[in-house]
């Protein structure tokens, strides 16, 4: 790879790796999501397949595993290093990730696993939008930085998205129009998700003061409790699977 | 309900009252489930095979302009695959457009406002790279004098701005303010007939209404999709495609000079967009880089980048007299307003605040016929401006009704009923408000209730009419029946939080005479129309346009299938649960998908809301102040809203909460602040600049009314601009103290101030 270059992914359909996210990483832009269809039945897209790619930063070839990458410097490069992968632990599939120490961790998901649900907003840790779960606990993945999540649970939207359990969640926040534009829903949503794990049935003031650092410039706020405690009962009684 | 227009246009057809789907129940919205789970593909999101990456220095002054630029660094950067100036010759062979770029070319040498885009642009495989590349090229400026408040510019003696447009000033502007001076009837006798005469100021400082997504353009060319021969390549941009022709992406195409049918959009997932016409010059240079370089380019802002979007600074002097029964007998207004930096229609060097009106116009919804009002519209440095349509003339005469209430200690009700003209729909809302908000109890004279916890507590009311933005857009609606049996509208509008698409498939629905699922509304980057949706006004034209091709899709299905049924004419069959079925005997029927493929196509331009009475709104809002901090906390709002007719409650009462969550930001705390020494924004971040949150966010009730008087699809109305209302706020906050601010935001400084508590 070269210095600071990011993309390190490709779809593949060799792989099946339940990531989460849209088979969307290289294959441009025709894949927008099922609801770009108004009318029709909504297809669940959010089982990813994605083939992770180790690149050489000194030729630019690239590689299906790290060990392919690792014979490959023996064999063209033996006096050069070869390049640190890092263990990622992301909606429950370990791997190595080629990354940058400067990278954070929503440019890692991003850009190294197409994972966009982690959405920049603000950039600086002042909006939600990039929320994920970093061992059960909601984080700011726009200022952690990815090399700091070794060895770490990290759970994203998609993640969520692809556990059935968390179906009724979704489910709430369509029939509350707990979305506008739908750019800030994601995190949204990964702190709902950790608001019902820990309290079960939050109450009004625990979802305020939970989603308090979640910014959503189109005011949809007050959708949102009812949306998480109608979800919350419906997964406590058995809806999600 | 008795229909209240006389006037029956296709579109409206407002005398229906059988509907199936609209109204009577508020489905998800599809597009719901993959915002949620991350799947919406956002311009951020968005990746292209080969794609380089593009950023543009940016101008570290108020105003500035290029001397020497040395790009030598930038361009030895291995990744760095094209660095261009702004003298680039090339580049300079596209012409200077006014409406898109302000007369300046798509890259100049000149930085009009600290942030704006010039000098150079590099081009790299990698953001990271780009930026690194920008941070090598040495820039010697020549710092010029700018100006941040149009009450400077418009003094004599100020720097003169652009003296390209200006030579011997700084007032500037288009549209509705090429003149400074309106007036109607004769302002000096109807003073005269006044039994009180208020003079008194108010205005506000600019706001930003920057998008969730900070804007990252892909850009991309591709030969014709349907292969038609010579038909040259297509330009694929992510943008919204509202207003048409006329916004966003339209400027790439007037800039690079297309045809409409050769730019298509990638993605109905934009991100929100807050009356904010304009765009950032990467909507031109992106489509440009990728032409000339032969790669899908992806040109990026950071948050940063794109925070100086503003609604324009207003400032008010107003003279009102009224008798003292309350009745108005004469206003005048003179108004200083920003234009943004060259007052263009589009990018980030201008901003036209295309919906300048003078202070005293908005008092023509009352019945005082002497109205005289001047104005300043002036260039600034410091923001591009982004349009605010309703808010200045709704905003000045509530505070003058207010006033007139608070003078001669009557209740504000009175006052409306005794001043605006006669409005069935204002009568309508203001019923249903005043029950909703309780209003006859917790109205009280100002300054005189003080809650047990010791605040003072205030209510205040305020209309809102749709007179601006609903209406007059151009749709192109082309509807198929397809050999499935199911009635296809392709769009290439955005999604911003409307649900514009659902309310067409209600309509198609109830007009074919299909079942809902049998409607198929979907996003086709490759349909070159546009329907006129994305905001909750413009929903209002598009229903208007999808009911007119759904009637003439109606006729020929009903033309096509007569004879099948046996029946002897198109008038002897129906449409019925997506069935033919004949009239006479219901039992013959024959499913749609036996017809084969059937099309229609409407376009048109949908009527303006003036051309018929004006749908109105009536907002109230309960305020407590603590006397001692000078606190305001917004304790709720009831809106009463005529929808004309509801379509979809929950998208509804959506819009209304976006503009109110909105406004009780800016009223209480949303400011942008720059260095008066350098022009430099100092807040021009989430955690500096104060964006509501839930915990900021008061309740909102939305109280429905209906009054059939719109002109989108049966009486439907719009909702959003009416509800820019920062004023309601500082009106219930003079309720509560017993005096005025004479600006939002509500600060404890102000406040205090105005209780004669600090100096």
């Amino acid at each position: 790879m070269k210095e600071g270059e990011l993309g390190a992914t490709k779809v593949s359909r060799r792989d099946f790796l339940k990531l989460g996210g849209i088979a969307a990483a290289t294959g441009g832009v025709t894949t927008l999501g099922a609801g770009s269809l108004v009318g029709c039945a909504t297809v669940d897209a959010s089982i990813a397949e994605i083939e992770i790619l180790y690149t050489c930063p000194i030729d630019g070839k690239q590689f299906a595993s790290y060990e392919a990458m690792q014979e490959h410097f023996t064999t063209n490069h033996p006096e050069a290093v070869v390049p640190e992968v890092m263990t990622f632990a992301v909606n429950g599939t370990s791997m190595k990730v080629q990354v940058e120490p400067q990278w954070t961790l929503q440019e890692t998901l991003q850009h190294a696993l197409s994972l966009t649900g982690a959405k920049t907003m603000c950039d600086r840790g002042g909006c939600g939008s990039c929320t994920v779960l970093v061992n059960g606990v909601p984080a700011l993945s726009c200022t952690i930085l990815a090399i700091e999540c070794e060895g770490k649970q990290i759970e994203t939207v998609e993640g969520i998205a692809a556990d059935e359990k968390w179906g009724p969640l979704f489910d709430a926040f369509a029939s509350h129009d707990g979305s506008q534009c739908g750019y800030c829903s994601p995190g949204h949503i990964v702190v709902s998700k950790y608001l019902i794990e820990k309290f079960g049935e939050p109450t009004s003031e625990q979802i305020a003061q939970g989603l308090a650092s979640n910014v959503c410039r189109c005011g949809t706020y007050q959708r949102h409790t009812p949306a998480i405690q109608e979800a919350a009962a419906a997964i406590k009684g058995g809806g999600g699977q | 309900m008795t229909p209240i227009n006389p006037t029956m246009q296709v579109g409206t057809n407002d005398g229906r009252e059988d509907f199936k789907y609209v109204g009577m129940l508020s489905q998800p919205g599809r597009q719901s489930w993959d915002m949620a789970k991350g799947i919406a593909k956002f311009p951020r999101d968005m990746t292209k095979e080969g794609m380089l990456y593009a950023r543009s220095l940016r101008c570290p002054y108020g105003r500035a302009t290029v001397e020497i630029i040395d790009t030598a660094a930038a361009e030895a950067l291995e990744g760095v695959a094209a660095v261009i100036r702004w003298d680039d010759e090339d580049l300079q062979k596209y012409p200077a457009n006014w409406q898109a770029l302000g007369w300046l070319p798509i890259l100049s040498d000149k930085g009009e406002y600290e942030s704006d885009e010039c000098g150079v642009v590099v081009v790299a495989r990698t953001d990271e790279l780009c930026r690194r590349a920008l941070d090598l090229v040495e820039v010697k400026w020549t710092v010029l004098q700018h100006v941040l408040d149009p009450r400077v510019a418009a003094l004599e003696g100020a720097p003169v701005l652009f003296p390209d447009l200006n030579p011997v000033g700084n007032i500037g502007g288009f549209l509705w303010a090429d003149s400074n001076l309106w007036e109607t009837g004769n302002v000096v006798e109807g003073f005269e007939e006044a039994d009180h005469i208020l003079e008194y100021d108010y205005g506000w400082p600019n706001h930003t209404t920057f998008r969730a997504t900070p804007p990252a353009y892909l850009a991309y060319w591709e030969p014709d999709p349907w292969g038609t021969a010579d038909y040259g390549e297509v330009l694929y941009i992510n943008g919204s495609r509202i207003f048409g022709d006329d916004g966003f992406y339209g400027f790439a195409r007037q800039t690079l000079g297309l045809d409409l049918d050769h730019v298509r959009s990638t993605t109905p997932y934009v991100g929100g967009c807050y009356c904010n016409y304009h765009n950032n010059r990467g909507v031109c240079l992106a489509p440009y880089l990728s032409k000339r370089l032969g790669s899908p380019v992806r040109y990026m802002y950071s948050r940063r980048d794109d925070f100086d979007y503003c609604t324009p600074q207003n400032y008010f002097r107003q003279r009102i007299g009224f008798t003292k029964e309350g009745l108005l007998t004469a206003v005048q207004s003179h108004q200083i307003n920003q234009t943004g930096v060259r007052s263009t229609m589009s990018l980030r060097v201008g901003g036209p605040n295309i919906a300048v009106t003078f202070g005293a116009s908005g008092f023509e919804v009352t019945k005082c016929e002497n109205l005289y009002s001047t104005l300043e519209q002036c260039y600034t440095n410091g923001t591009c401006i982004s349009s605010e349509p309703s808010a200045k003339e709704i905003d000045v005469v509530c505070v003058a009704l207010q006033k007139i209430a608070e003078e001669l200690n009557m209740d504000p009700v009175d006052v409306y009923r005794l001043n605006m003209k006669e409005n069935s729909s204002l009568e309508m809302c203001l019923e249903a408000g005043i029950k909703a908000f309780n209003w006859e109890e917790k109205y009280h004279a100002p300054g005189t209730k003080t809650l047990p916890d010791g605040r003072l507590h205030g209510v205040a009311i305020r209309y809102g009419d749709q007179n601006n933005g609903p209406g007059g857009d151009r749709y192109n609606m082309s509807l198929a029946l397809k050999e499935d049996g199911k009635v296809y509208l392709p769009f290439s509008e955005s999604f911003l939080g409307s649900y514009w698409a659902e309310m067409c498939q209600m309509v198609i629905a109830e007009e074919v005479g299909m079942k809902l699922e049998d409607v198929i509304c979907y996003f086709s980057p490759h349909y070159p129309n546009w329907n006129p949706g994305a905001s909750s006004d413009h929903a209002k034209s598009a229903t208007y346009g999808a009911k007119e091709a759904a009637i003439l899709l109606k006729n020929r299905i009903c033309k096509t299938g007569f004879a099948r049924l046996g029946a002897t004419g198109p008038d002897e069959v129906d449409i019925v649960d997506s069935m033919l079925v004949l009239k006479a005997d219901p039992t013959k029927s024959m499913a749609l998908k036996a017809l084969g493929h059937i099309a229609a196509f409407a376009d048109d331009i949908s009527p303006m809301q003036g051309m018929i009475p004006h749908t109105m709104s009536m907002a109230f809002c309960e305020v407590a102040v603590d006397p001692e901090t000078g606190q305001v906390e917004v304790l709720n709002y009831v809106v009463a809203h005529d929808f004309g007719k509801l379509f979809r409650l929950s998208s509804a009462a959506g819009q209304i909460e976006n503009m109110i969550v909105m406004c009780n930001g800016i009223a209480q705390g949303e400011v942008i602040v720059w260095d008066e020494d350098t022009g430099v924004l100092l807040n021009g971040n989430i955690i500096d600049y104060k964006v509501p949150t839930r915990l900021d966010a008061p309740p909102i009730e939305t109280v429905v009314v209906e009054s059939r008087q719109g002109v989108g699809a049966y009486g439907a109305s719009g909702v959003a601009h009416a509800h820019l209302n920062r004023g309601l706020p500082l009106c219930a906050v003079a309720n509560a103290i017993g005096a005025w601010v004479d600006s939002v935001p509500l600060t404890s400084e102000k406040v205090l101030r105005a209780l004669g508590k600090i100096d």
